[in-house]
């Protein structure tokens, strides 16, 4: 009877301690700055705006990075790609920012099937994703995430938290169109007047800006392609990855 | 004194054949002496090696003369579309870190242009040609090929427009010896080459095979680009004028059929991807 009884409460108090619903990382509309640390280096920093069921983190790599947005929202983790739309967490392919920011997101997890461990009403623990996080809290909710990924390890540090006006434009989700459509999107600016500000060919490599001689030739259409290029050149990578991708050729062959 | 000026004279009178054949001999020399410096000047112009940002600048030049005659194309969907296809088989080209550019140029004529540097142009007309993804990514892996070939920038060398010793590139923001007269000179050989002569029929085939096999091993069917010789063909019997250029400056696409297809024959796989190439095509 003893024994019984000590097993009906041990299920108990692991049922207590294990639930995939897991709670928010703050529970009032707040917005947190956090940085990223492996060892003595920054990685990166996340601006976070919370609530009880959705999250919003915006990632970046440094300080002069576009922000790589996630979403989580109605259960579902979203990444806002810099091509236009909203891809599924595993549909992103990015560097490390996809197992970090998850960390994050709190209450929506990467999968439902995430192990979400919680003491004493408080976010405890989470492995997702093949990374196992632990909270660390103070008065104000989760101060501090040790974040452990394969052989690397992350302290995510809160650097400062704030309460926030409820903003649901910051949660809502995009998903993207047909990739036809989507990078029909992509050379839009190639008829528009030419931004003399954009070096005329692809100055990372070493090559001259644009000259133009007095030989005829159609300078201006061709200061127009190697604009849109070099514009494009950041949106490109990503653009050719699902390119490749969805025509399973390039990088993406069988 | 007299016995002296007889004997100068005597010796004048009977060394004038030696002077003169003597002269002969000098002018021989100073005759092969010229034919071996402009022999010596001819090869080291022809070995003249361009750097990469030289090529782009005489690729710029040849660029604007195709644009100049041929304007962009308006439509969005199909800058793009070859833009990510020509980017993927130039990823596997011998010089993929070139700064590759792609667009699609507005006339029926059925034709496809590289200039140096990494800038190639399809027309529209050789766009209503295409069936398949397959065969967009051959016709730009035939470009891509002239340009890893270099074969325009031997032809700018071989007219011997170029010395040696110029400089086209001086600084990253100075145009070096690149003159309007050059370009206008460089501008007009590449018209010459890519628009009326060609540039050679060893040059196009090689182009073909080293094209086809970089849209291969982009993972596209290769012998995709035989349907598009085979569409070739029968415009060629038509006496279509959208193929006139074509043909002035190609081999016959029977001949590149020919020359291909022990090549590709055996090869089976790689995507096709027509629906894909409808899907951009048709707008939808």
């Amino acid at each position: 009877m003893r024994t019984r009884t000590l097993l009906l409460y041990s299920i108990a108090a692991v049922a207590a301690v294990t639930s995939h619903a897991a709670p928010a990382l703050f529970t009032t509309p707040t917005k947190s700055e956090w940085s990223v640390m492996n060892g003595k280096s920054t990685v990166g920093s996340v601006t976070l705006f919370s609530e009880a069921r959705n999250s919003r983190a915006e990632w970046k790599a440094d300080r002069s990075a576009a922000p790589i947005v996630f979403i989580g929202t109605s259960g579902k983790i979203w990444v806002r790609t810099v091509a236009g739309g909203d891809v599924e967490l595993d549909s992103y392919k990015g560097g490390i920012e996809s197992t970090i920011v998850p960390a994050l997101l709190l209450p929506v997890t990467s999968t439902t099937s995430d192990d979400v461990a919680v003491a004493s009403g408080k976010i405890s623990s989470y492995h997702y994703r093949g990374a196992r996080a632990s909270y660390r809290h103070d008065t104000k909710g989760v101060s501090a995430v040790d974040l452990k990924a394969g052989s690397q390890q992350f302290v995510l540090a809160r650097t400062s938290v704030g309460g926030a006006k409820a903003d649901a434009t910051l949660y809502v989700v995009r998903p993207r169109k047909a990739a036809a459509s989507r990078m029909a999107r992509l050379s839009g600016d190639l008829f528009a007047p030419s931004k003399g500000t954009v070096a005329a060919t692809a100055g990372t490599r070493g090559v001259e800006k644009g000259f133009k001689f007095a030989d005829g030739g159609d300078y201006a259409a061709l200061e127009k392609i190697e604009a849109r290029d070099m514009e494009w050149q950041a949106r490109l990578k990503e653009a050719l990855a699902e390119f490749q991708r969805e025509g399973k050729v390039g990088e993406e062959q069988p | 004194m007299k016995a002296i000026t007889i004997a100068i004279f005597i010796a004048a009178v009977s060394a004038t054949p030696a002077l003169a054949q003597f002269g002969d001999i000098l002018g021989k020399v100073n005759r092969n002496r010229d034919k071996i410096m402009k022999g010596a000047k001819v090869a080291r112009e022809a070995t003249k090696e361009f750097t990469d940002q030289e090529e782009v600048a005489l690729g710029r030049v040849v660029s604007a003369q195709i644009l100049a005659a041929f304007p962009l194309s308006k439509n969005d969907r199909l800058q793009n579309y070859v833009t990510l296809v020509g980017n993927t088989v130039a990823a596997y080209s011998s010089r993929s870190e070139l700064p590759w550019h792609f667009a699609v140029v507005e006339t029926p004529t059925v034709n496809a242009f590289s200039a140096p540097g990494g800038y190639v142009f399809i027309t529209t007309g050789a766009m209503s040609q295409v069936q398949s993804e397959a065969e967009l990514a051959a016709i730009l892996g035939h470009e891509i090929a002239h340009t890893t070939e270099r074969h325009i920038l031997k032809e700018i060398k071989r007219a011997n427009v170029i010395s040696a010793g110029t400089d086209l590139v001086q600084s990253q923001y100075g145009a070096g010896q690149l003159t309007d007269e050059l370009a206008q000179k460089v501008g007009k050989i590449a018209i010459d080459k890519l628009f009326k002569t060609g540039i050679g029929r060893r040059e196009e085939f090689e182009a073909d095979r080293v094209g086809v096999a970089l849209a291969g091993q982009a993972g596209y069917k290769k012998d995709a680009f035989l349907t598009f010789l085979k569409s070739l063909s029968a415009l060629e019997k038509s006496k279509s004028s959208a193929f006139r250029q074509l043909a002035a400056t190609h081999p016959k696409p029977q001949e590149r059929d020919q020359a291909l297809r022990a090549s590709v024959s055996s090869q089976s796989g790689g995507q096709l991807l027509a629906e894909r190439w409808q899907t951009w095509n048709s707008g939808g």
